[in-house]
């Protein structure tokens, strides 16, 4: 039985929002001087860095003939949660998410262009309030742009949860922390928006298959919002770089 | 072009700045460059401060903890600091288990930290031998660009600055423990220990010593890290760490100490300009 406490009667959930509202995005590019790309992205609290090393020589036991190794770490500042996280990376949950990610990231990255060579995304939460995987993989994105590795769309994700509003089921569109805690179902969708395709799909506790269309296409909505955030992110970085580059002349 | 030049003769593209008594970012050797200072800015932690010495990045971030004190020390609290230096932070860096080079820094930091006596551990003892707090301080280097510890110790300061310990209520007879977050107490902290790293350059017949150096810098100067680094506080000097592999003659060392008190000044000022900012 869903808790009933996650939308109120006047339709409004628990941190005020609508249901088909994402969270604040603010992002920027180009952060960090060492890396090759990296960005900021903050969703609502929750704050991610990306960073990207790459495309590089390939360790020997990882190198592959056809195509690059995208290499992930997830790892969890240890304030960044309620309760101070004692392992930061290397526990279960953490190898979890980075396999996730390398997943959802392989599928929009042109592996065919770097045979023999890696990519490492390194990726580092600062604050978590809910929806740190969604906000990982659209960091990643934004720092894969920055580093100018070629990709065939980006990698957008958003999370997904159901709500009863009286007898009428609603979609609710990027759970917090909040929400995740309260017990409901959490559908997570990783996709490349423009080509409509989905690269990874979560889905925890139970959800009845009437409803799944549903809260599905919700979350793919929210990910097509989301690229049209990031898109327009990308199109101020560039527009403020040619601006201030020099002309060098040789 | 100026970018090809620099990779394929890195030696002779330094001493080109160096022979103009100038570095390659334009700073003369006793520029420091420009600190800039956030706090507060996690609100999962319980204090935390962002501090940014020109591209060196970290963030600090403090979590409270209760325990019961060591039974061969029953007055005094915890005070645990970290370092974490992420491969995000440099090319240099490999994921897995902390890098040598992690360790020093780490151990570096904490020896600083305790040897200043900034914190007294008795004011973190609640109730002896029964209740204590932990503050345990984690500090991450998002952008590693030279002089590490330097930014480690500001932001670690700032941020202890800013902590509030809420009251805590300790029933002896129940063992029941009432935290009150409402009522927050900010933390005594004596003193401000500031350091301030050098790197030692060897061009014969002279040795140059640079301020506050950045990563490439840090390289030329054959090392893992500033090869000296001197921490001040209030006029005392709390660490001296001095890195082989360069020679610093006598009044070279003189002139860094006066200059490592000086930048004290200066960053003591910065901090408490930011923290009264943030207190309006």
């Amino acid at each position: 039985m869903p808790p009933p406490d996650l939308l109120s009667s006047q339709g409004l959930r628990l941190d005020g929002r609508r249901p088909n509202e994402l969270r604040r995005i603010r992002c920027k590019l180009g952060v960090f001087t060492q890396p090759d790309g990296s960005a900021y992205l903050e969703q609502g609290n929750t704050k991610v860095l990306a960073a990207v090393y790459g495309p590089h020589q390939a360790a020997k036991s990882k190198s592959s003939v056809e195509g690059v190794v995208v290499n992930c770490q997830y790892s969890m500042a240890t304030f960044s949660t309620g309760e101070r996280k004692n392992r930061p990376r290397g526990d279960r949950k953490s190898q979890e998410m980075s396999l996730h990610l390398r997943q959802a990231l392989t599928a929009a990255i042109k592996t065919e262009l770097y045979p023999r060579s890696q990519i490492d995304i390194y990726i580092e939460v600062l604050q978590a309030d809910g929806g740190a995987y969604c906000a990982s993989v659209n960091a990643a994105t934004l720092a894969l742009v920055d580093a100018g590795v070629p990709l065939r769309a980006y990698a957008c994700a958003c999370s997904a949860s159901m709500a009863w509003r009286g007898a009428q089921p609603e979609p609710l569109l990027d759970v917090g922390h909040v929400e995740e805690a309260a017990g409901g179902v959490v559908l997570t969708v990783a996709s490349l928006p423009s080509t409509g395709s989905i690269a990874l799909l979560e889905l925890s506790h139970r959800l009845h298959s009437d409803y799944f269309e549903m809260v599905l296409s919700r979350a793919m909505q929210g990910c097509k919002d989301i690229e049209i955030v990031l898109d327009k992110a990308v199109r101020e970085h560039l527009a403020e770089g040619w601006t201030k580059q020099d002309v060098v002349t040789i | 072009m100026a970018e090809v030049y620099k990779l394929i003769h890195p030696v002779k593209y330094f001493n080109d700045y160096i022979n103009r008594n100038v570095r390659p970012d334009g700073r003369k050797f006793d520029d420091q460059r420009d600190i800039k200072l956030n706090v507060n800015a996690i609100k999962s932690a319980d204090a935390s401060a962002v501090v940014k010495c020109g591209n060196t990045t970290v963030v600090c971030g403090i979590k409270l903890e209760l325990a019961k004190p060591k039974a061969e020390e029953p007055e005094l609290g915890f005070f645990v600091t970290n370092v974490e230096l992420l491969p995000l932070c440099s090319s240099k860096f490999r994921p897995g288990p902390p890098s040598d080079h992690a360790q020093v820094v780490s151990n570096v930091v904490s020896d600083i930290c305790i040897n200043s006596k900034s914190v007294n551990l008795k004011e973190l003892c609640i109730v002896p031998d029964k209740l204590a707090w932990v503050v345990y301080c984690d500090m991450v280097c998002l952008d590693n660009d030279g002089s590490i510890v330097d930014a480690c110790i500001i932001t670690l300061m700032t941020s202890l600055k800013s902590l509030t310990l809420p009251k805590v209520n300790y029933d002896v007879e129940t063992e029941e423990i009432v935290v009150d977050t409402s009522v927050r107490m900010p933390l005594n902290i004596t003193g401000l220990p500031i350091a301030t790293s050098f790197a030692v350059y060897q061009q014969s017949p002279r040795s140059i010593v640079l301020i506050d150096p950045s990563a490439d810098e840090e390289e030329m100067c054959g090392g893992v890290g500033a090869n000296l680094i001197i921490c001040c506080n209030d006029e005392q000097f709390c660490g001296i760490q001095k890195f082989g592999g360069s020679n610093l003659s006598t009044e070279a060392e003189k002139k860094t100490l006066a200059i490592a008190k000086e930048r004290s000044k200066l960053v003591e000022k910065v901090i408490e300009t930011c923290l009264i900012n943030e207190i309006k």
